[in-house]
C-alpha cells in the first residue's frame, strides 16, 4: 500500500510539474514577444538601468537567446514528464517490465543529454551577459547532471535486458 | 525445423487428462496447456523430469524435432 501511495504522490507531483512546465513555456513565449513588440520600452528601461555602460541591443539579443533555450528546455522537460507519467501508469497497471518502458527510459536519457547541452549553452550566454556588465546570477557546469544522464542510459540498458529475460521466463514452463 | 511437444499423444496413450497430469506434477493447468499447444518458448528440466516421471517416459518421447533428418549416432541396433 505504501508503494501505491508513493506512486499516487509521484503522479500528482508530475502532473503539477507538467502544468508548471506549460506555464513556463507561456512565460518564455510572452517574454520573447515582449522583447520584439515592446523592444523600445525594454531598451529604454535597460538603458536607464545601466546608464550607457553596455550595448542594450546586444543585451536584448542575449536575453532572446536565453528565452529560446528556455523554450527548448520546456520541450525537453515535456518529453521527460510524459515518459515518466506513462511509466508510472504501467506500474499502476501491474506490468511495468515491458519493452515500451525500456524505450521510454532510453528517451529520457537522450532528453537529459539535450537538457545538459541546453544548460551548457545557457551557461555560455549567461557568462557573455555577465561580461557585458549586466546583472546575472552565476552559472556553474553541472557534473552531477552528466553523471545522472549516464546513469539513466545504464539503467535503460539494464531495464531492456531485464524485460527480455522476463519475456523469456514468461514462455518458460 | 521446429520442436514439437507430443504431450497430447502421451496423455492419450496413458488414458490421462491434462487436469490429472497437472495435479500429479504440481504444474498449473494453464502452463501445461501452453506446453501442450506448442506455445512454450522453453521448458525447465524440473518440468520435464516431473512429466516424464508421471507419464513413465523419456524426454525424447515428449519432444521431437519436426522435419529433422534421423540422427546417426553410430550405435548399432541390437
Amino acid at each position: 500500500m505504501k508503494d501505491h501511495h508513493s506512486l499516487t504522490a509521484a503522479r500528482w507531483l508530475l502532473r503539477g510539474v507538467f502544468w508548471l512546465n506549460i506555464s513556463s513555456a507561456i512565460g518564455f513565449a510572452a517574454f520573447m514577444l515582449f522583447s520584439v513588440f515592446g523592444h523600445a520600452m525594454l531598451a529604454d528601461h535597460l538603458a536607464r538601468k545601466y546608464a550607457g555602460r553596455l550595448d542594450v541591443d546586444t543585451l536584448i539579443v542575449a536575453m532572446r537567446l536565453l528565452f529560446v533555450i528556455g523554450l527548448a528546455a520546456v520541450a525537453v522537460a515535456w518529453v521527460i514528464i510524459t515518459r515518466l507519467l506513462a511509466m508510472i501508469a504501467t506500474v499502476t497497471a501491474g506490468d511495468p517490465f515491458v519493452t515500451p518502458n525500456a524505450r521510454r527510459l532510453h528517451e529520457i536519457g537522450w532528453a537529459l543529454v539535450g537538457w545538459q547541452l541546453l544548460d551548457l549553452a545557457g551557461g555560455v550566454i549567461i557568462t557573455w551577459i555577465g561580461r557585458m556588465g549586466a546583472d546575472v546570477t552565476g552559472w556553474t557546469p553541472s557534473l552531477a547532471g552528466w553523471v545522472v544522464t549516464l546513469l539513466v542510459f545504464v539503467l535503460a540498458r539494464v531495464f531492456a535486458a531485464g524485460t527480455t529475460m522476463r519475456d523469456d521466463l514468461q514462455g518458460t514452463v | 525445423m521446429a520442436v514439437v511437444v507430443r504431450l497430447d499423444e502421451l496423455l492419450h496413450a496413458r488414458r490421462m487428462t491434462l487436469t490429472e497430469l497437472s495435479a500429479a506434477v504440481d504444474i498449473t493447468l494453464a502452463n501445461l496447456s501452453v506446453l501442450k499447444t506448442g506455445k512454450a518458448r522453453a521448458i525447465r528440466f524440473s518440468t520435464l523430469e516431473a512429466i516424464c516421471r508421471v507419464l513413465d517416459c523419456q524426454p525424447g518421447d515428449l519432444l521431437a524435432v519436426e522435419g529433422a533428418p534421423q540422427a546417426d549416432n553410430g550405435q548399432e541396433e541390437p
